[in-house]
Formats: C-alpha cells, sequence, structure tokens
C-alpha cells in the first residue's frame, strides 16, 4: 500500500515546491530521497489522480534523465508517450534503439535531425551518467550515448563524464571495455592528462587501472610496481615532452591484452610538427624544406632518430634560435651535436 | 629456416613423420622455406609447436561446431555449474571444479554458453593445451581461470602480440581491424580469429570463412556510407610455444 502522503503533493504544495527547488524537479526529488521503486508509485498514484499533473511533471525542463528511463513503464501503461514533450520522446526511442540493437537502417536514431539527435543524447549522458548502476539496460543506454557523442558527434566535452563512468565502473567490477575504447577513439591526446592524475588517486583499483590504460608512457609499462607518486611525476614529464608527438594506434582490450594506444611519432618530434601518418599527405602538407629533411631523417638508424628526436625537442623548449640554427645545419652535424650533448647537458 | 641446438633441420628428416598436405607439414614447409631463422633447442620442442598449432585448429573447428552463441559481454551466458558469471560479463572458473572439465564443458554444452569473440579465442587456446597436456598437468597449471577477452590470461599461457612477422602460421590468432565500425555495435571494432590454414579463419560470430568474407561481414557492419574497409591486421597473436613444451617434458 503505497503512503499518499509522503510523496503526492497537492497543487498548492507542488507550486511551493517548484518555487523553493530551482535546480530539481518534483519526479527527481522523490528519486534521489526515496528511489526508483517509490518514484514508480508515486507516479502511478499522480497519473490515477491527475493525468495531466503527471504529464506536467515528466515533461519538466529540469527532469534528469534516469527518472523518465525509470518511469517508462508506467508511461507505455497509461499511454502518456502521445504527451511527452519532444526531448523526452526522442530520449525513449534513443533508449528503444539502443536497447532493441536495431539495424542502421531501422534506426530511429539515424533518421532523426543531427541537431535533436545530439541535444538529447548530451542530456541523457549528463543528467545520468551519475546514477550508472541502476540496472543492466540503463548501463547500456547510459553508455552507448557516451559512444555517440563521441563517435558520430566528435564531441570533447564529455570526456570527464566518460573517465568517471570508466572508474567507477571499474571499482565495481562492471563492464568497461566499450567505454574505454570510445574514450580512445577520439584520438584527443589532451585528455590523457586526466588519466595521468588518476596515477596518484588514493583509490588503487584507479592507480592500477590508470597505470594499464597509460602502459604506452615508458616510466609506466617497464616499471608498475614504482610507487604512484613517483610514477606520477615521471608520467607528467615524460607527457609534458611528448604529448604534442603522439601517434594513436587504434590498439583496444577487445584486440590484445596489453594495447599500446599512443606511440610517439619521432618525425614529429624531430621537426617540432604534426606529420600525418600517410606518406602522401606528408608531401601536401609540410614545406619543401622540412620534406627534404624528412627524407634524411626516414633513412637513419632508430637510435639515430631517437637521439635526434629527443636533442630536437629539448633544444626547441630551451632556444628556438639555436634549434632553427641546428635543424638546418647538415644531418651529420646535427648528429655530432646531439651526441655531444646527449644527457642534458646544454 | 628450421635449427634444432644451432644445426640446420632438414625438412624431409621430420615430414616423413606426418601426412602429406597436414597442417603440420604445411607449417613446417613455411619454417623451412623462410629466410628466417627458426631456432629449437629440441626436436620434441618443435613438435610440440606443430601439435599444439594442429590443436588449436582443432578446437576452434569444434567451437565452431558446438552451440556456443555470439552474445556481447553484458548479455554473456555460461553453465553455472561450472562458472560463475561476473559483473562485467566475464566467467570465472567455480571453487572445487577442474579446469579442464569447465572448459571441456563449453564444448560439451555449447548452447548454455554465449559470449564475444575475443573470449571464444581465449577458450580455444585453454581447450587445445587441455587436449595436448595430460589432465593433472594441465588442471596443476591452471588452477584458476577467468575467461574475459583478452584480459586477466594466465602468465603460463606467454601469450603475446607481435607485429610485422616475417611469416604467419596456421594456429596462429590474427586481427581484422574494422576501423569506422557503426558505433551502436562496438562488437564489430574488429574480430579476433584463428587461422585455420589455405586462407580460412574462424572468428566467433562470424564462422568459418576466408578473409575476403570475413572482412565483407565487418564492413557491413560500419558507419552508414564509410569508405574505410576492414582489413587483416600486420600482426599475430601467440602463445609461448616453447615454454608450454618445456613444461610437458620437464
Amino acid at each position: 500500500m503505497i503512503n499518499h502522503n509522503s510523496y503526492f503533493m497537492d497543487y498548492e504544495e507542488c507550486h511551493m515546491y517548484n518555487q523553493s527547488s530551482k535546480n530539481i524537479c518534483l519526479l527527481d526529488d522523490i528519486r534521489l530521497k526515496n528511489g526508483k521503486d517509490k518514484l514508480k508509485a508515486a507516479y502511478y498514484e499522480i497519473v490515477d489522480t491527475d493525468v495531466y499533473r503527471a504529464i506536467d511533471l515528466i515533461n519538466d525542463e529540469k527532469l534528469q534523465f534516469p527518472s523518465l528511463f525509470i518511469l517508462q513503464g508506467e508511461i507505455s501503461k497509461f499511454d502518456l508517450y502521445p504527451s511527452l514533450s519532444l526531448r523526452n520522446k526522442l530520449a525513449i526511442d534513443i533508449s528503444n534503439d539502443i536497447l532493441a540493437r536495431r539495424d542502421s537502417e531501422a534506426r530511429f536514431i539515424t533518421s532523426s535531425n543531427r541537431e535533436d539527435m545530439y541535444s538529447i543524447l548530451k542530456w541523457i549522458l549528463n543528467t545520468g551518467y551519475l546514477d550508472d548502476g541502476l540496472n543492466d539496460r540503463y548501463d547500456e543506454v547510459i553508455e552507448t550515448a557516451a559512444i555517440l557523442l563521441v563517435k558520430e558527434y566528435g564531441d570533447k566535452d564529455c570526456f570527464n563524464q566518460i573517465e568517471s563512468l570508466i572508474f567507477d565502473r571499474h571499482r565495481k567490477g562492471f563492464f568497461i571495455y566499450d567505454l574505454v575504447w570510445a574514450y580512445f577513439e577520439t584520438c584527443a591526446s589532451d585528455n590523457l592528462s586526466g588519466l595521468i592524475e588518476r596515477l596518484r588517486s588514493p583509490i588503487w583499483k584507479d592507480v592500477e587501472l590508470s597505470r594499464k590504460l597509460l602502459n604506452f608512457i615508458p616510466c609506466i609499462g617497464s616499471n608498475a610496481s614504482s610507487e604512484p607518486a613517483t610514477q606520477y611525476e615521471s608520467a607528467v614529464k615524460w607527457f609534458n615532452q611528448n604529448k604534442d608527438f603522439l601517434n594513436y594506434t587504434g590498439e583496444s582490450f577487445l584486440q590484445t591484452s596489453t594495447p599500446c594506444r599512443y606511440t610517439v611519432s619521432l618525425e614529429s618530434k624531430y621537426l617540432h610538427e604534426t606529420i600525418p601518418v600517410s606518406i602522401k599527405e606528408t608531401s601536401r602538407s609540410i614545406s619543401q624544406d622540412k620534406h627534404a629533411l624528412l627524407k634524411n631523417f626516414r633513412e637513419l638508424d632508430d637510435e639515430s632518430k631517437s637521439l635526434l628526436s629527443n636533442y630536437s625537442a629539448i633544444l626547441f623548449q630551451k632556444n628556438k634560435h639555436k634549434w632553427n640554427k641546428w635543424i638546418k645545419s647538415p644531418m651529420s652535424n646535427q648528429i655530432e651535436i646531439a651526441k655531444r650533448f646527449s644527457g642534458g647537458n646544454f | 629456416m628450421i635449427k634444432i641446438s644451432g644445426n640446420t633441420l632438414e625438412p624431409n628428416s621430420i615430414a616423413g613423420q606426418y601426412k602429406s598436405n597436414s597442417i603440420e607439414i604445411k607449417i613446417i614447409d613455411i619454417l623451412s622455406s623462410s629466410s628466417t631463422i627458426y631456432k629449437y633447442d629440441s626436436e620434441d620442442q618443435l613438435k610440440f609447436e606443430l601439435s599444439l598449432r594442429k590443436s588449436l585448429i582443432a578446437a576452434s573447428r569444434a567451437l565452431y561446431r558446438s552451440k556456443f552463441s555470439f552474445k556481447v559481454f553484458r548479455k554473456s551466458k555460461c553453465n553455472t555449474d561450472f562458472w560463475h558469471r561476473t559483473n562485467e560479463g566475464g566467467f570465472l572458473l567455480e571453487r572445487g571444479v577442474m579446469a579442464s572439465d569447465a572448459i571441456n564443458d563449453i564444448y560439451i554444452n555449447g548452447s548454455k554458453y554465449a559470449t564475444e569473440c575475443s573470449t571464444a579465442i581465449v577458450i580455444v587456446y585453454y581447450k587445445a593445451i587441455a587436449d595436448v597436456y595430460p589432465k593433472e598437468l594441465f588442471n596443476k597449471m591452471f588452477p584458476e581461470i577467468y575467461l574475459m577477452n583478452w584480459q586477466h590470461l594466465d602468465s603460463d599461457l606467454g601469450i603475446t602480440n607481435k607485429s610485422k612477422l616475417p611469416d604467419y602460421f596456421p594456429g596462429d590468432c590474427r586481427y581484422f581491424k574494422n576501423p569506422d565500425v557503426d558505433p551502436l555495435t562496438p562488437e564489430w571494432q574488429g574480430e579476433n580469429t584463428f587461422d585455420l590454414g589455405n586462407d580460412t579463419y574462424y572468428g566467433h560470430g562470424l564462422g568459418i570463412a576466408d578473409s575476403e568474407r570475413i572482412i565483407r561481414a565487418l564492413n557491413r557492419r560500419r558507419i552508414e556510407d564509410s569508405t574505410t574497409s576492414a582489413y587483416l591486421m600486420d600482426s599475430a597473436v601467440r602463445p609461448n610455444f616453447k615454454y608450454l613444451a618445456d613444461r610437458l617434458n620437464s
């Protein structure tokens, strides 16, 4: 038996509630204070008593996605879908697409307006990610919304949410691999600083996972047992020296047990310039002088390439004038100078 | 070229032990005709690799014939008499259950199991080893198995992923990458397969097919209007054959 008074307010109370609570709507408030079962029970009663009010409440602009998702059964039972706002209709359609795993031709997502779709996916993720773990179906919708934002819309503002989902799930032992894949598929090395921060997390499981994800950083891959604080400092130093020269490899946990997601492009580091992976593109996108330098550089052995690229990066940071002079000198001179100063004595 | 304890092995000296056109003969042909020198400490070590590669192919074909089905990790299932399904969708060996019995059950009661291709590959590795090792040794070496994609692999398998290899062999695990996968089906971002020989591969979910058909199947699971095809990567995953041979022969 539902206690009518515990979560069902009359119009006046509701009006007062709306006045006092600018950031949270009634249905979310019930959910957050009493849980999903009581939200369902309360909404059932509201519909039963005053269907128009029930529609107003569910269409509240401040409503968060978890409440809508939880109330899908009630919406269907009372045939409220036609009365839903566009946002709510789209969110339900997207959820159904995801859960039914429809083929692309039969999907609602692909046939709808891209801008609408983007804003609904953002709403789902932004208001819904903190409730990840609600149930398996919900988690799948949240995860797929995140993947779509990254892969379909190239959204780079959702990294924090995705990162939070990954680490939160990992602590609970839940499925993380598709989210990890999407996170790296953005190919945006900028967001690695968030992962590096987690190397010194007070939660050991976070440290373990961030080490696993950042295994391409030499001080982590080769020395997984070192102190988190020491490792963090070394990783920050390495990242600052190499962040502009990282190439995404596309390796994932589906492919191998220890995917190495980034490699340092020695060519980029040497020229201090982004070099596209394709050789054809290279010749179009860099100057003739640099193309000639690159040609000579590519003929060197691995050890010389590493020596020159490291020296180049450090010299560029210290003294651009000297770097300009050095890079224009013959290759044999460049190697001689780099060798003379290897060890950091410049 | 094959070298055993520093001495070149003439392929004919060992080929007589196998049927013509067998997998072993094909592998010996690739090894001996390669410009790369393949070194073994003993003939037994080489024979073990041939035997395990053959077993990997047999275990792949047997898994394909079983009623073991494809499901994403979120919806994976297993026989709970032998395995505990974890929150992330992996299968953890139940306490008190022998690893060999649990691995064999996947092949006997395939309809009770479903998962993605990467876990299927790991199952094939364990099954192939279980079929060439005595039961006691297998259970001693792998008392705690957790099947969850490529994670939690037993270090005794010595699994490594190597790129740009000079030769590829039947029994290698090869990866078909699908860079433009439909984001709603990330499970098709690539397909882990076993090379069965003669450009034939087994990939869980796609079945047994040649490379062209696997690529076509993955291409059907791309984003709309993609022009970037799936492709077979220039890499292979292999167990540490020599270590596994030495454990058997020690």
